[in-house]
């Protein structure tokens, strides 16, 4: 039996901003998004996998009337609840932040991440292309936090926001809000080439990361790379959640995610090459129990593996790091130039 | 019938057995509270003055389910504890004398610190947690105002379980409720979620029941779904069958260990810089105490702990001020002249030597950004580049405000506008940072 550690499942796509690097290219809603009857079958579906938690994202999920619903059918079945918003309509300036808010906490998440690209306003206002967009998330985890819910802050880099981490630190320091930092990538989506970082800002990230991870105890700043921010570093030590250590791309492992469509994939990230069907026409219990789905990293062999990353010791267990990024770098998932130990062998160390 | 008198002290009671966890004690049994060396269902009796308070809430529940268990069916306890609200108000008249103030935080030694104080209401709480049933409390004392709780060991199912899930956590070394900082140690969410799922079980059947639970437990600690399953299996509340996979499963997720692994991490001693985390350290009692001030703000008397907090934490941030001052001054003194060598011999050429001088510079002074600063602009003109972009992070983490006056070198460094690097492989001089 193989259960589901952590589903992402975008509710809907339709979005209240237009963010320049957003991978989804989220706005509209898509074409054909899931009914409500059939969201949650799908919720019961899950929960039968087993899956352990699930994520509910966007676009923006607030803007799906059901939100609450389908995330009531989930949790009342022991499914572990996190919710993923930019934060506009929880700002208690927002007409119905209050009620929405109530509705958070009474659905006792485990965390409500807020994406926060930037320290200042013109960074992350820029970024999110809509003016007082940052005073709004501040205003949102705020509120978040006076009701009692634990906020998770998202960071996802670009050239842009880059060199806007340590401020962000000192803002995000001491009010015991987990905090990711991801890398952006350029997989189709919006997301404009020249914003991507290069290899050697990337290792700068790495570098940061690891030097705050040094200067701040976990409990005052618990801060941590996710799954696409570099592996087997011979200088720079982990940048996972302590006592993690990198296994390789879980997508398809024990990481699903759903598309508001009923479209399956390994992992949201990934380009639409990945699909792997439709609850539609293939119940998820159906999908996920199918051996022969999955095969990114299921029937993953060593031979798979390209460029640097066929001679590399790690292989066989790294896979080529994060798939996502991998794909970004090379147009392969199994061969990845945004990886630390690449970056410090090209450099001579 | 045996009566068992825990954290006796040097008290000994005759004709009982004297317990303590401290050898000084001399007493019958030398055991921890959370783990008797007894028989469940063996003592008629449990007794246990005065210790409650210095185990936290946390590890209240616990002590108090493992003395449950070695009573026999309809075994008694009898548990005294400072009274919460008098001692407060005792504690908060101007001037208080010291056995007031003893009485609210305990005494200033190793192992004497309140780290938990009660009123009735929450000994009820913590109690029902524990699977006991509460027969009476009662207040006494005035100058050392007491509540007596008295409580018998509670028969339901699901008094049964609940104790049983605390000392199977216990047992299993999922957690250590007197050392982990209290949020680590809570783990009631997921026994409320198991004894609800039991309740719900003739209702939805084992699969929910099963998938409920290990939904539950895995994000906390999936060590917590084995313990479940085991005894509820045990229990037969539980068909085994069903339940083989989700316990292998539960294992498979145990034995990746992620939860379990950074709870360890959190329990080891902070690693802040050396003063930090003895202040830490020393402010742990006042912390619980605030923090029960927090808790209960409708209790006006708790005010007084507050201010007792702020002004301990004044007061060691001074004491600190002072030491980091004291050494920080002579130390900088000499990272300073490091810095001034590693430039002139930079600028001369000699790289070599001026690493020497300026990784003195950092090694004496981490928040000196000049000499940061030329270790960086050093790394580029040898080439290092990976090292160089260290530097740059670390300089930036010691002045977020300068990311825009050194993007630009950032950029050569980093390859987004590679022609200009030659730029920047000369040492600064100035004193005077962006």
């Amino acid at each position: 039996m193989r259960a589901v550690r952590c589903c992402v499942w975008e509710i809907t796509l339709a979005c209240n901003l237009r963010c320049g690097h957003c991978g989804a290219t989220a706005g509209r809603a898509r074409p054909g998004e899931l009914t409500p009857a059939e969201a949650l079958r799908l919720a019961d579906d899950l929960a039968a996998l087993p899956c352990l938690e699930v994520t509910l994202m966007g676009g923006e999920l607030f803007l799906r009337s059901d939100w609450q619903a389908i995330a009531r059918r989930l949790r009342r079945q022991g499914v572990e609840l996190v919710l993923f918003s930019n934060g506009l309509l929880l700002d208690p300036r927002v007409e119905g932040a209050g009620e929405r808010l109530a509705r958070v906490r009474d659905l006792a998440p485990r965390t409500v991440g807020v994406s926060l690209d930037g320290a200042t306003a013109a960074v992350h206002d820029g970024q999110r292309g809509l003016p007082g967009a940052l005073a709004r998330a501040w205003r949102a985890i705020d509120s978040l936090n006076e009701a009692g819910v634990r906020v998770s802050a998202v960071t996802t880099l670009t050239r842009r926001n880059l060199y806007e981490l340590p401020a962000l630190a000192r803002r995000l320091a001491g009010r015991g809000i987990r905090w990711q930092v991801q890398v952006a990538t350029c997989n189709g989506g919006r997301m404009d080439p020249g914003q991507q970082l290069t290899s050697l800002e990337f290792y700068w990230a790495g570098a940061w990361l690891n030097l705050a991870r040094q200067k701040y105890d976990w409990v005052a700043l618990p801060v941590a790379g996710a799954h696409d921010l570099g592996h087997h570093s011979a200088r720079l030590g982990n940048l996972l959640p302590p006592g993690c250590a990198w296994q390789g791309c879980t997508a398809g492992l024990d990481t699903l995610g759903i598309q508001s469509d009923g479209g399956v994939k390994g992992c949201l990230s990934l380009p639409d090459r990945f699909l792997e069907g439709n609850v539609r026409r293939r119940p998820i219990g159906e999908l996920w129990h199918d051996p022969d789905a999955f095969r990114l990293n299921r029937h993953f062999r060593p031979e798979l593996l390209g460029g640097d990353c066929a001679a590399c010791p790690h292989g066989p267990t790294c896979r080529g790091g994060c798939s996502d990024l991998a794909q970004a770098s090379s147009g392969s998932p199994y061969d990845n130039a945004y990886c630390f130990r690449r970056i410090e062998r090209s450099w001579g160390v | 019938m045996t009566t068992v008198y825990i954290g006796c002290g040097l008290d000994h009671r005759p004709g009982a057995i004297n317990l303590d966890r401290y050898e000084l004690a001399g007493a019958d049994l030398q055991a921890d509270a959370l783990r008797l060396p007894l028989a469940s269902d063996s003592v008629a009796r449990v007794e246990a003055l005065h210790l409650l308070e210095h185990l936290g809430y946390a590890g209240a529940i616990y002590a108090l389910a493992e003395w449950r268990r070695v009573l026999v069916p309809g075994g008694r306890l009898l548990v005294e504890t400072p009274d919460r609200g008098p001692a407060c108000r005792a504690a908060a008249e101007p001037d208080p004398p010291a056995p007031a103030l003893h009485w609210l935080f305990g005494l200033p030694l190793p192992g004497y610190a309140h780290h938990s104080l009660f009123d009735a209401a929450d000994l009820r709480a913590v109690a029902d947690r524990a699977g006991l049933d509460t027969i009476e409390i009662e207040t006494d004392g005035r100058e050392r105002p007491v509540l007596r709780f008295r409580a018998r060991k509670g028969t339901g199912l699901q008094a049964e379980l609940l104790a049983r899930l605390h000392t199977g956590f216990l047992a299993a070394g999922i957690l250590d409720p007197l050392a982990a900082p209290p949020y680590l140690a809570d783990l009631e969410p997921v026994c409320d979620a198991i004894v609800a799922a039991i309740e719900l079980l003739p209702r939805d059947g084992a699969e929910a029941c099963l998938a409920g639970i290990l939904g539950a437990a895995a994000r906390r600690d999936p060590r917590a779904a084995e313990v479940a399953f085991e005894l509820l299996i045990a229990r037969g509340l539980l068909p085994a069958a069903p339940a083989a996979p989700y316990l292998a499963l539960a294992r498979t997720l145990a034995a990746e260990a992620f939860p379990a692994r950074q709870a360890a991490y959190l329990r080891q001693q902070p690693t802040l810089p050396g003063s930090q985390a003895a202040r830490l350290r020393r402010l742990e009692d006042h912390v619980s105490l605030y923090l029960t001030a927090r808790l209960h703000p409708g209790e006006v008397a708790l005010d007084p702990l507050r201010r007792e907090f702020e002004a301990a934490t004044a007061e060691l941030s001074a004491a600190d001020g002072e030491i980091t001052f004291f050494c920080a001054g002579s130390v900088a003194d000499l990272a300073r002249r490091e810095t001034a060598r590693g430039v002139r011999a930079f600028a001369r050429g000699r790289l070599e030597r001026a690493g020497g001088h300026l990784g003195a510079a950092a090694a004496y002074d981490a928040d000196n950004a000049l000499a940061r600063w030329n270790l960086a602009r050093l790394a580029l003109a040898r080439g290092r580049r990976l090292e160089a972009l260290e530097h740059y992070a670390g300089l930036l983490e010691l002045m977020p405000e300068a990311a825009v006056a050194l993007s630009a070198e950032m950029d050569a460094a980093t390859g987004r506008a590679d022609g200009a690097l030659a730029t920047w492989c000369r040492p600064v001089e100035r004193e005077a940072l962006p």
